[in-house]
């Protein structure tokens, strides 16, 4: 009895584990390789891809109008406040960023929603809305006169613009 | 007026010629071409230059007077009299009324007709106004009016400057930002009109039109009890589903379809999109083709309006035009 | 027996034996009536003080009035921490505890654990158990006003409560096993589930929120053994959604049009129109209607729903067998400022008419709109409509008709400011429910006095997103203090005494026989003050501001003890730069004599 017991559970574990081994690729969505946070790495610091994006319109005067507009009308102003202070939702002026603080993440923030109440505008706003939409966050954030984040950014793009890269920190 | 005006006209006209040309007392020199003497007066002249009368008497002060005061004050007077009397009445037959003009927030009275329009970049919003809540509806770029009726227009708008212009109706009334202002329109016979936004307003003001239609009183209820309706249920699970990838779609963060969740205050009503002559403000006839390249990317046909280009697959495009078609 | 004289001895000290047993180890207790002054409602049904804390408000008329004795205004200097516990969660505590017998029973805020608590051991409470019934994290960022739990309700052996996520779940209260869990609606769509419920003949009355979300407001009542819902009333909609029938009969003509709560909106707004039942229900067992308001109506922006909008910001008594509503009214017709109605409705006996005349059977209302009702409740009628704080947006309310005399000038208006306009949207009076002395005969309302600047905005309903519309600026009111304690007097209908506040009143408040009235303020001050005078007796600093309900209760060592919840959050965000607005915390702080 018991060796039969035993072979059964040897069994099932054996085809549990070829089972798993057989469909990773199918479970996981598409390009979620550009978001994975490494590991450590004792080559150097790692970044993800998605570190490395950059905002498009960042700075760009139509666009910031344009996500202006957009900030009211999506319902924005009304969760996080129209000076982005935060309400019911958190404060987007802050410097402190719960899911990260790229110019990526924030897009992913309102393309793909978060699991405390963000909806998802990603299938329904183009990218170039999303990306405007981020790119008048950022600028009130800029404008809110909050230190943290806002300062530390200002210089080093003050720093940047001094050396031969231009920018890149 | 107009015969009023051309009698009098003539009258003057005449009295005019008869003062160049009048035939004169024999003798008497034209006054420029009498000799005058060193102080400037007449000689033995007691008429004063008036002339003298057939018996030979000089006219006196008081005839004078007399001919200036009739011919030249009472009859006038009496006649601009008259004309002002008419002229306030066909005034205030072409005016609006004084509650209309005062409180342009106040619903409309029992029997008119007012019609609020507000000028977006770059469509117009209509929206029918009534006591009751429930008799109220919305549609948009598109303005039915009862033949025969004074229709009430009250305007506004949200962003810039508009002009509401529908040439064979009426002239122009603009639409400024933060405030009302008040027109109406009526028509004699019934048709269909094609206005115009005629204030400069942005990249796509030349693709700003509204049509008016005019038909008659009975079909104009037949229309507004239409208009009220929600959207009709689906008729089947295809229709459902159509409605379900609409309802799911960017297509709802703007517009709204009365009878459905979707009830987006930033674009046109939507709820009988199917039965508008036309699409995006007269830009394009209403018509499948043109409905599908509209939806596929509003950008390529009128770059600068407000309707971005919602990402969506074919199949995504199928439905929701589908589903829009049924929307009469 | 042949001589029973030797047995005497033996029978005394028998009899002064069990005599004894009555007496506790610890303390000897005065057990007299004045330690037990009885509650009367209007001087008619006596209730007897058992030393308990059973429902949020301690009785189903929404008193908040306890006739314990032991603390009194001679001793309440004295009071001193006995014990207090960590609730492990931040963010607003907004529930008051409750006692049955010798356990204490308390929810927190999101993630909405529930503490039991047995007060056994007088210093050092054990705890019983702790539930945790993991809601979902979605409700996070669909929740207006902090991701707060307004209250819990205990009957027949069950600790029943919401949670934010729009279930109401019931646990056990011995063993704080789960027992059932009800959907009560979609969180996806922005409905939440904050209030608290209110159980009534084996039915547990509860009541969803998302007033700001285009919610559609209702009232329901679950079985209490199974979960299971028994009716469902809306508060817009058709008659047969909004449960009313031949049986209605409300006061005002205006009110009583057939399918008002659709035909005073356009189109299909009613179905997104609010009017959600987040505040407190309140009992009548002889009349048999309960009590309940109903939120502003959806959006803020008035021009986007034409009508009066009922039944928002309105008043039902309802029958709780069936739901059907058996009078309405409408304290706030087409709301364009966020005048709620859900404040408690207190049910009191007064001699409104007059000294040596029967008591009129009413309730009391502290209105947002900053005007205190007095109505019959069993007809509907408005006896009387008090301003009880600075007010501009109306003159009065017509006592023919009921409808405020709005002033025009005080209206909002898509993309146009409206300045001054007296309350603030946060009301002249917010949820912290009122308390009633039988004592002093005199209410005590937390109140603010805020003013604010309204513009409306164009708003879009985006499912799971707010229906709001709305931005406001805040100023404070004349004299320059956001919030004032008050004693009202409901039948004279004047003030007898204030306490300004720096903050707006915020805390429920609570009364007892040793005429004391007991309330936190934002700064986290809990303070003790005379019922009669106002004079302040007793004050202690909390680690967090207080806006949860105090409560008293007769722990089992026999001695009075008073708790309360701090942890500042709720709808008092947006005075988070007034210097002096406190950190977060959440900690139970009980108190007793030494």
């Amino acid at each position: 009895m018991m060796r039969l017991l035993t072979g059964i559970s040897v069994a099932t574990l054996l085809v549990a584990s070829a089972c798993s081994e057989e469909t990773p690729s199918a479970l996981l969505p598409a390009n979620v390789s550009a978001s994975r946070v490494p590991t450590g790495d004792p080559a150097g610091p790692r970044r993800r891809e998605t570190d490395l994006v950059v905002n498009p319109f960042a700075r760009d005067p139509m666009a910031l109008r344009e996500g202006e507009r957009l900030y009211r009308e999506m319902n924005c102003a009304d969760c996080h406040r129209y000076s982005g202070t935060g309400g019911m939702g958190p404060s987007l002026v802050d410097g402190e960023w719960i899911y990260g603080d790229t110019p990526f993440d924030r897009f992913s923030s309102v393309d793909g929603g978060r699991t405390r109440g963000m909806p998802a505008y990603g299938h329904m706003l183009p990218p170039e809305s999303i990306w405007k939409l981020v790119a008048y966050i950022d600028e009130l954030k800029g404008k809110s006169g909050e230190p943290g984040r806002a300062a530390g950014e200002a210089t080093r793009a003050a720093i940047g613009a001094q050396s031969p890269q231009g920018g890149r920190p | 007026m107009l015969g009023v005006s051309i009698v009098v006209t003539i009258l003057v006209l005449i009295g005019l010629a008869w003062a160049i040309w009048h035939p004169r007392a024999p003798g008497l020199a034209p006054e420029a071409d009498r000799p005058a003497d060193a102080r400037g007066e007449r000689l033995n002249d007691e008429s004063g230059g008036r002339g003298h009368e057939e018996s030979g008497r000089p006219r006196s002060e008081r005839t004078g007077v007399r001919v200036m005061v009739w011919a030249g004050a009472v009859v006038p007077a009496v006649i601009l009299g008259v004309l002002l009397i008419v002229t306030m009445r066909v005034l205030a037959d072409v005016s609006l009324p004084a509650h209309a003009l005062a409180d342009h927030d106040a619903p409309p009275l029992p029997g008119e007709l007012t019609v609020r329009v507000t000028g977006r970049q770059y469509w117009w919003e209509v929206k029918y106004l009534d006591a009751e809540p429930q008799r109220t509806f919305e549609t948009a770029n598109e303005l039915h009016i009862p033949v025969g009726q004074r229709v009430i227009v009250r305007l506004a708008a949200d962003d810039v400057i508009h002009s509401f212009w529908v040439p064979g109706l009426a002239g122009k009334m603009d639409l400024v930002p933060g405030r009302t202002n008040v027109t109406f329109i009526e028509a004699s016979r019934p048709g269909v009109w094609r206005g115009q936004c005629a204030e400069y307003c942005g990249m796509q003001h030349a693709k700003m039109a509204i049509t008016v239609v005019a038909e008659s009183p009975e079909q104009w209820e037949v229309w507004a009890a239409r208009q009220r309706t929600p959207a009709p249920t689906p008729a089947d699970s295809a229709a459902s589903a159509d409605r379900r990838v609409f309802l799911t779609s960017g297509c709802v963060l703007c517009h709204a379809v009365r009878g459905t969740p979707a009830r987006g205050e930033l674009g046109p009503d939507l709820t009988h999109l199917a039965s508008r002559l036309t699409l995006a403000a007269g830009t394009l006839p209403n018509a499948p083709g043109h409905l599908y390249g509209w939806v596929a990317n509003p950008q390529t046909i009128k770059p600068g309006s407000k309707m971005p280009a919602v990402p969506m697959d074919p199949a995504e495009l199928h439905a929701i035009v589908r589903y829009l078609s049924t929307l009469r | 027996m042949s001589n029973p004289a030797p047995l005497f001895p033996v029978l005394g000290v028998l009899v002064l034996a069990l005599a004894s047993c009555d007496v506790p180890a610890a303390r000897q207790v005065d057990r007299t009536s004045s330690a037990q002054a009885p509650v009367t409602r209007g001087d008619t049904i006596p209730l007897p003080e058992d030393g308990q804390w059973t429902v949020q408000s301690k009785n189903v008329e929404g008193w908040r009035y306890s006739g314990l004795t032991e603390i009194d205004t001679t001793n309440v200097r004295n009071l001193r921490e006995a014990w207090t516990f960590s609730t492990g969660t931040l963010r607003g505590h907004e529930g008051t505890p409750l006692v049955v017998g010798s356990t204490m029973y308390l929810v927190t805020p999101f993630p909405n654990i529930a503490y039991a608590l047995d007060l056994a051991a007088p210093m050092q409470p054990a705890l019983k158990w702790k539930f945790q019934p993991n809601p979902s994290p979605r409700a996070i960022g669909k929740a207006c006003c902090d991701i707060v739990n307004r209250g819990w309700a205990y009957a027949d052996g069950k600790l029943v409560y919401n949670l934010l996520d729009a279930h109401t779940v019931a646990v056990d209260a011995e063993t704080g096993r789960e027992l059932w869990r009800t959907k009560m609606d979609e969180v996806e769509n922005g409905v939440t589930m904050t209030m608290p419920p209110l159980v009534v003949k084996g039915k547990v009355l509860v009541g969803n929120s998302g007033g700001e979300m285009g919610a559609h407001g209702w009232l329901a009542a679950l079985d209490l053994n199974t979960g299971r819902q028994l009716w469902r009333a809306h508060a817009t909609g058709p008659d047969s959604l909004v449960r009313i029938d031949s049986t209605y009969r409300p006061f005002y003509e205006w009110m009583r049009r057939t399918n008002s709560g659709l035909t005073s909106w356009p189109a299909d707004e009613w179905s997104r129109g609010g009017g959600a039942s987040w505040g407190w229900i309140t009992y009548d067992a002889a009349l048999d209607l309960i009590y309940y308001g109903t939120s502003n109506p959806s959006p803020w922006n008035q021009e986007q729903r034409q009508g009066d909008n009922l039944f928002t910001a309105a008043v039902f008594a309802r029958d709780p067998d069936t739901g059907m509503a058996r009078w309405a009214y409408q304290f706030t017709p087409h709301d364009e400022w966020d005048y709620d109605g859900v404040n408690e409705n207190t049910i009191l006996d007064l001699p409104i008419d007059g000294p040596g005349r029967p008591t009129r059977s009413v309730i009391v209302h502290f209105n947002r709109n900053a005007f205190v009702y007095v109505i019959d409740r069993r007809t509907g009628q408005v006896l009387s409509a008090t301003p009880f704080q600075h007010m501009n947006w109306a003159d009065s309310i017509n006592m023919t008709t009921g409808r405020p005399h709005v002033r025009a000038e005080k209206r909002t208006w898509e993309n146009r400011w409206t300045r001054d306009i007296c309350p603030h949207a946060l009301g002249a009076k917010n949820h912290p429910h009122t308390a009633w002395s039988p004592r002093t005969r005199l209410m005590y309302a937390p109140t603010l006095n805020l003013c604010m600047d309204y513009i409306a905005r164009p708003v879009s309903y985006i499912a799971g997103t707010p229906y709001w519309g709305a931005e406001t600026k805040t100023n404070v009111g004349p004299g320059g203090n956001r919030g004032e304690l008050i004693a009202w007097d409901p039948v004279a209908r004047r003030k007898v005494w204030g306490i300004p506040e720096k903050f707006p009143s915020f805390s429920p408040v609570l009364t007892t026989a040793g005429d004391l009235v007991l309330y936190g303020t934002i700064e986290g001050d809990f303070k003790a003050v005379h019922a009669r005078t106002g004079q302040l007796l007793w004050t202690k600093r909390l680690g967090s501001g207080i806006i949860g309900g105090p409560m008293t209760y007769r722990g089992p060592d026999g001695k009075q003890y008073v708790a309360v919840l701090s942890g500042i959050g709720g709808a008092t965000g947006g005075f988070r730069d007034v210097p002096g607005y406190p950190q977060q915390g959440g900690t139970l702080h009980v108190f007793t004599l030494p």
